[in-house]
């Protein structure tokens, strides 16, 4: 049997999987053969690897928005000026701390397969950073596999463009099957039957922030919700032994938020869901 | 008092005060004290590790507990530091008396809370010591039982603090 645990996006929304990982690994005592992870995935993917689960889950209660996010003074504006709205140098900080080469090795070592997704928009697909990487290059997967379309910058790796792989594959659960999966443990972190509430809008009367909020909740509806259900449901009509770890009702919580008392709380959340889907 | 200066008070006391407080607390059960906040270490060694590997299953399962239960909790674990903080450690500071403590403890509103707790120990512990070889420990010469005790008083105190205010990265 080839295990593989395959961790979704969603920002601070990924502490949910955090849960889940942690009651896979240690209580269920289960050691994955691949673990793949887009975006937030991509963060907790790199510590599921190596093994870490402790430190993983203490960095998810711990990790506050200055930790990843630098907003820019123009706020949404920073879209418009920069291309982007978010500064994401504390992010890439934060991975040079914790992804080092001491820990790329182990996780070679171990013989676990790391798969980080990130978008190539010049070819318009999927491509993949893995422990057989440099150093350096596996970063800039990580980093560029974080990177939310217009509110954070993309990252130049060979010379072409790359952003969050969630743009084209919010659960990275392909890559698993292409590797040889048989037994696949699927953590996302949008519910199966989703109810987002209504839409924000910061400024009632201003139509242009409207526009900016509904054009968000169609890339999440696409992206998150839709895109997540379609891959599960490709992955067991394949026939593959699929078990998907998903919060019984939509998270309330802002995913480019980074509250440690809420983080910490999502992830007790998806230990326990874990728990009681997997007991 | 506000509960939330109070919280933020007590976060700011850290292991050595412990006895001080508890002593100028003069009311009989020592006073949590709550570790400070902090982004974890990127290269954990085997004690921080096992703390970080049992905090998760005490928090998520106190999250449903009763006031009394917690209480009854924090008081456990106030009295656990006080055994444990010290160097060296009290001789009340093993593990297996901790968890027969633990599973003693009194959980009127949820029967299963603290037998839960400690189930999860179980798989801590075989984890941590799968991952980290006896030599590679840095348990400053404690008894294995010691310096797990020690460990899981730490997480302990970490998940009631946390559940409270008091902790987690400001």
């Amino acid at each position: 049997m080839t295990i593989a645990i395959v961790l979704g996006g969603g920002g601070s929304l990924g502490a949910f999987s955090v849960g889940v990982a942690r009651w896979l690994l240690v209580d269920k005592g289960i050691r994955p053969d691949i673990v793949t992870g887009t975006s937030t995935g991509a963060l907790a993917a790199v510590l599921v690897a190596s093994g870490e689960i402790s430190l993983l889950s203490d960095l998810y209660a711990n990790v506050a928005t200055r930790d990843v996010l630098h907003r820019s003074f123009l706020g949404d504006l920073g879209v418009v000026v920069h291309g982007y709205a978010n500064s994401v140098d504390p992010l890439r900080d934060l991975i040079a701390s914790y992804l080092t080469e001491a820990r790329r090795q182990r996780i070679v070592d171990r013989g676990v397969k790391l798969q980080i997704a990130a978008t190539n928009l010049q070819r318009g697909r999927v491509e993949y950073g893995t422990e057989a990487d440099d150093l350096a290059r596996l970063r800039k997967f990580v980093l560029a596999s974080c990177c939310q379309p217009a509110l954070m910058p993309t990252v130049e790796i060979d010379g072409a463009d790359y952003l969050d792989g969630g743009v084209m594959q919010m659960l990275p659960l392909q890559r698993a099957l292409d590797l040889g999966a048989t037994k696949i443990y699927a953590c996302a972190t949008s519910a199966a039957r989703a109810d987002r509430g209504p839409i924000t809008r910061r400024f009632p009367n201003s139509p242009g922030t409207d526009v900016f909020n509904y054009t968000l909740r169609r890339a999440v509806l696409l992206m998150t919700d839709q895109g997540t259900d379609d891959t599960l449901a490709l992955a067991r009509a394949r026939g593959v032994d699929v078990t998907a770890f998903r919060p019984a009702t939509t998270l309330a919580a802002d995913p480019l938020a980074f509250d440690p008392a809420r983080m910490a709380a999502m992830v007790d959340e998806g230990y326990l869901r874990a728990k009681a889907i997997l007991p | 008092m506000s509960g939330h200066l109070r919280a933020r008070i007590r976060s700011s006391l850290l292991w050595p005060s412990l006895v001080a407080s508890s002593l100028l607390c003069g009311c009989g059960g020592p006073e949590l004290a709550c570790p400070s906040p902090a982004l974890p270490s990127a290269t954990p060694g085997y004690a921080a590790t096992l703390t970080g590997l049992v905090v998760v299953p005490t928090r998520a399962e106190l999250r449903a507990a009763s006031a009394r239960e917690r209480e009854t909790f924090e008081d456990f674990a106030a009295r656990l530091q006080e055994a444990c903080a010290p160097s060296p450690p009290r001789s009340e500071c093993a593990l297996a008396s901790a968890r027969a403590r633990l599973v003693a403890l009194p959980a009127p509103d949820h029967p299963a809370l603290f037998t839960s707790v400690d189930g999860a120990l179980d798989a801590a512990l075989a984890y941590a010591h799968d991952e980290v070889a006896v030599p590679d420990r840095d348990c400053e010469g404690l008894s294995e039982s010691a310096c797990d005790a020690r460990a899981i008083t730490r997480a302990f105190a970490r998940a009631a603090c946390e559940l409270r205010g008091g902790g987690g990265h400001p």
